[in-house]
């Protein structure tokens, strides 16, 4: 499974609703159920499945979920 | 200059002459004759409050620079404090000095030491906590790495005062209004049209609902213990719908204002009336403001304490909110706004999996009563925002906790059937963003509506011409 694909089951899982009802190149903030406070718990969630940890510039500058993806591969690498 | 003069309309002609006709070949003279109309604008008010935005815009501009050229060097910060120094001192100073000093001393005598509050008479400048947090998202944006600094300092210097939007929002992020200073723009009539339908229906709710409502509430909150609770809860109504038609009202015409100029502004309102939750209000609610203080304040809590799990959110819902109610003003009335709002987000966050889990097995009747349970909070919050202070706001609170009010008010109840009709419009174009923008009727029709629209503007407005509300912030 690769990355976009695991954070995309992993978000909907925070969301609670189905992976394919996620549009990975929208807006985060467009994404219904995606506000202020569950984006701290996926984020949060994020760095505890993939081991890894966000600066706050780096979350500052998420912009979709093709945009986490990207961050967390080279966060990876 | 306010929207609702013959000044005003005297100078968008004159301003959108020479912008398209005049000064469009060269974007850099294009720029600089909307810097100049922009400060003639803001200069109509007191030509000394220039000096102030000049400031503001000159140490972001150079602090952005700086910044840019010291990444890496771990001295970016010093940077950052510098322009958060001078921003938050500017607005301390102008808005919040005699605040502070009052505060201390009222402190100081409540602990027996006599202290006289020492205030300066200072003329609070028109719109400075407006300008101070979009030339602040520059510097911000820099910081987090979103943008880079520009290096033409008329765009920068016109981003910052662009008039529409200058002295009552939307606050611009530097990332979504600068590029647009910084490309050719082209005269779009469709974007104009709709511009200018924007700024009628904005226009229409400030002149005819919100001053006409702000007649009575301005009757009922001189002085409460004059009329009956039932009368002061149909005030606190017509507030509601006099603040929401002043405050959004304000930023259709900006934002109308700025499609006729080919810009596009940020959205400030999505019909916060028919939000279903505290959390869904705020998103709806002066949504630029939110997103700033989400964004550099809220985020920045939440994420360095993120390990402190609930207890983070909480933390962060409290700074912004709180920090929301003083930013609207000097004065414990505010405080204690910002603090209805705070306990309510608060209380809202703790509840979710309950409030989910009752969402699911009652549905809309649980939904129903959690508009109410909004309505009612930001009716309160409502309060005091409007009283002049803390003891004029109990006042009116204590006459509201009377028996009368299951009574049927016995007097103003001429505008009920005005805002109940004005606010089922709103319901049924709730998908569009303004009301009257998508309106599918023969053209006749829509031109009979504008042509309405323009007469009531002219024919129903109050004697007096009154100022918006966000202005004094």
């Amino acid at each position: 499974m690769n990355t976009l694909t695991q954070l995309k089951t992993l978000i909907a899982g925070e969301l609670k609703k189905p992976a394919e009802e996620l549009d990975e190149n929208i807006e985060v903030g467009n994404i219904s159920g995606w506000d202020s406070m569950t984006h701290i718990a996926i984020i949060t969630a994020i760095e505890e499945q993939f081991d890894i940890k966000f600066k706050l510039r780096e979350i500052n500058n998420i912009t979709n979920i093709i945009s986490i993806a990207e961050l967390v591969e080279k966060k990876q690498s | 200059m306010l929207f609702n003069s013959l000044d005003f309309l005297i100078f968008l002609p004159i301003v959108f002459a020479g912008y398209w006709f005049l000064f469009h070949k060269d974007l850099k003279v294009q720029n600089a004759f909307v810097l100049v109309a922009s400060y003639v604008f803001y200069g109509w008010w007191d030509w000394r409050f220039m000096g102030l935005i000049f400031i503001s815009s000159l140490v972001d501009f150079t602090v952005g620079q700086a910044l840019y050229k010291a990444e890496g060097s771990g001295r970016e910060k010093y940077w950052l404090w510098l322009s958060l120094a001078v921003n938050l001192g500017l607005l301390g100073f102008f808005k919040y000095f005699n605040f502070f000093t009052e505060s201390f001393a009222y402190a100081m005598n409540g602990i027996g030491i006599q202290v006289d509050p020492f205030t300066l008479n200072i003329i609070l400048p028109v719109g400075i906590s407006f300008y101070t947090f979009q030339t602040l998202s520059y510097t911000l944006d820099i910081y987090f790495g979103k943008i880079k600094p520009t290096k033409d300092p008329i765009a920068f210097f016109a981003f910052v005062s662009f008039f529409p939007q200058l002295v009552a929002g939307p606050i611009e992020r530097a990332s979504n209004l600068l590029p647009q200073f910084q490309k050719k723009r082209q005269f779009d009539r469709q974007l104009a049209e709709d511009g200018l339908k924007q700024i009628l229906w904005g226009m229409f709710k400030k002149v005819v609902i919100a001053d006409n409502c702000a007649v009575f509430v301005n009757q009922y909150f001189q002085q409460p213990d004059a009329y009956s609770a039932s009368v002061l809860l149909l005030g606190l109504f017509y507030f509601g719908i006099q603040i929401y038609c002043d405050f959004s009202g304000y930023s259709d015409i900006a934002i109308g204002t700025g499609k006729l100029f080919g810009f596009r502004l940020s959205l400030n309102f999505n019909y916060p009336y028919f939000a279903t939750s505290l959390a869904d209000f705020w998103r709806k609610w002066h949504i630029s403001l939110t997103r700033w203080l989400t964004e550099y304040v809220y985020y920045t809590i939440v994420f360095t304490k993120k390990h402190l799990g609930k207890r983070a959110i909480v933390m962060g819902i409290f700074a912004t909110f709180m920090l929301s109610g003083i930013w609207h003003g000097a004065g414990w009335h505010f405080v204690v706004f910002g603090a209805v709002h705070t306990t309510g987000l608060i209380v809202e966050y703790l509840t979710t999996d309950i409030r989910t889990k009752m969402t699911a097995r009652y549905g809309w009747a649980f939904k129903a009563l959690g508009y109410l349970a909004t309505l009612t909070v930001v009716s309160i919050g409502f309060i005091f925002f409007r009283a002049e202070n803390m003891q004029h706001a109990m006042q009116y609170f204590g006459e509201l906790c009377d028996s009368s009010i299951f009574q049927l008010p016995n007097e103003g109840r001429k505008l009920i059937p005005f805002c109940l009709l004005f606010l089922g419009i709103e319901y049924i174009y709730r998908n569009s963003t303004y009301t009257i923008q998508k309106l599918k009727f023969p053209i006749a029709i829509r031109w009979s509506i504008y042509y309405v629209l323009v007469l009531s503007i002219f024919y129903l407005q109050p004697d007096q011409p009154i100022d918006f509300i966000y202005f004094r912030f």
